[in-house]
């Protein structure tokens, strides 16, 4: 996978207003080019699948999803708190940076599983990238996110 | 958007996520990139009495049954065809307008059709 094909800097939130689960949900799913009506019933499925379990994976890092007839492509946003979300998160610490997506029901969940995969496992090496947290340009942002991506791949080969 | 499809839609969805949670291998991988997930949620199941209840008793029955035959009750439309059975659509049904404005379903597979587009 590379992240590069499916984000850009419209689908980036670097300060999130909302301190809550349900807001910050809110404020990402804003950032999708679907209507109004098709984004409130996105944030309901993407809450409905919190149900099932905190999608908070821990260190900060948050990664909401879900799958609907409503959506044609699979779209990844990025969101940050500086100040951190209550999250309900599995270590109970406060998230700071989240990858919600969202996808089709097809293809077959494949895409979807590999593309939640590759997320999962590169939040885990965000982690070790603090400064992350600090950087205020969108630009800025993506490139050292594509340059963990990068590392990873490297190191997989 | 037709308001009974709505609920179609948010009922498909709801089943899908949950069926999907049972399901062993769907499970593990999940579990294995750091998510948990628990067995049964009271919240879900009372969210789709909810939607069961609003939606129209008919609907509800054709839907149990199609949910029965296929993996999903619902298929979206893209550029004519139907992600379903993906068998292309007739021309009087695509270039209709407002499609989601009423509850349409494919003349091949018979599930509840979502427009995209
Ligand atoms: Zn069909």
């Amino acid at each position: 996978m590379k992240l590069g094909e499916f984000l850009t800097e419209k689908n980036i939130k670097l300060n999130l207003a909302s301190k809550k689960k349900a807001g910050v949900i809110g404020e990402l799913v804003e950032l999708l080019s679907v209507g109004e009506r098709i984004k409130s019933m996105l944030k309901d499925n993407l809450l409905k699948r919190e149900k099932m379990g905190s999608t908070g994976v821990g260190k900060g890092i948050a990664i909401p999803h879900c799958r609907s007839v409503l959506v044609d492509k699979l779209t990844v946003i990025i969101g940050r708190s500086k100040r951190g979300i209550d999250y309900d998160a599995q270590d109970g610490k406060p998230v700071h940076l989240l990858f919600l997506i969202v996808a089709p029901p097809q293809p077959q969940p494949l895409e979807y599983l590999v593309i939640l995969g590759e997320i999962a496992k590169l939040s885990k090496e965000i982690v070790k990238h603090p400064d992350i947290l600090k950087i205020d340009e969108k630009e800025r942002f993506l490139n050292v996110l594509f340059d963990i991506e990068r590392k990873l791949e490297k190191r997989g080969k | 958007m037709h308001q009974q499809l709505e609920l179609l839609i948010m009922l498909n969805d709801l089943d899908i996520l949950v069926k999907e949670s049972q399901n062993k291998n769907m499970r593990k991988k999940e579990e294995s990139y750091g998510f948990k997930l628990v067995h049964h949620s009271v919240e879900l199941a009372r969210a789709r009495e909810e939607i069961v209840r609003k939606l129209d008793k008919n609907l509800y029955e054709t839907y149990e049954r199609l949910m029965s035959k296929y993996e999903r009750a619902l298929a979206p439309v893209v550029n004519g065809v139907c992600y379903g059975c993906y068998m292309r659509l007739p021309i009087a049904e695509t270039t209709q307008q407002n499609k989601n404005e009423k509850v349409s379903t494919c003349i091949n597979c018979g599930r509840f059709l979502y427009w995209i587009g």
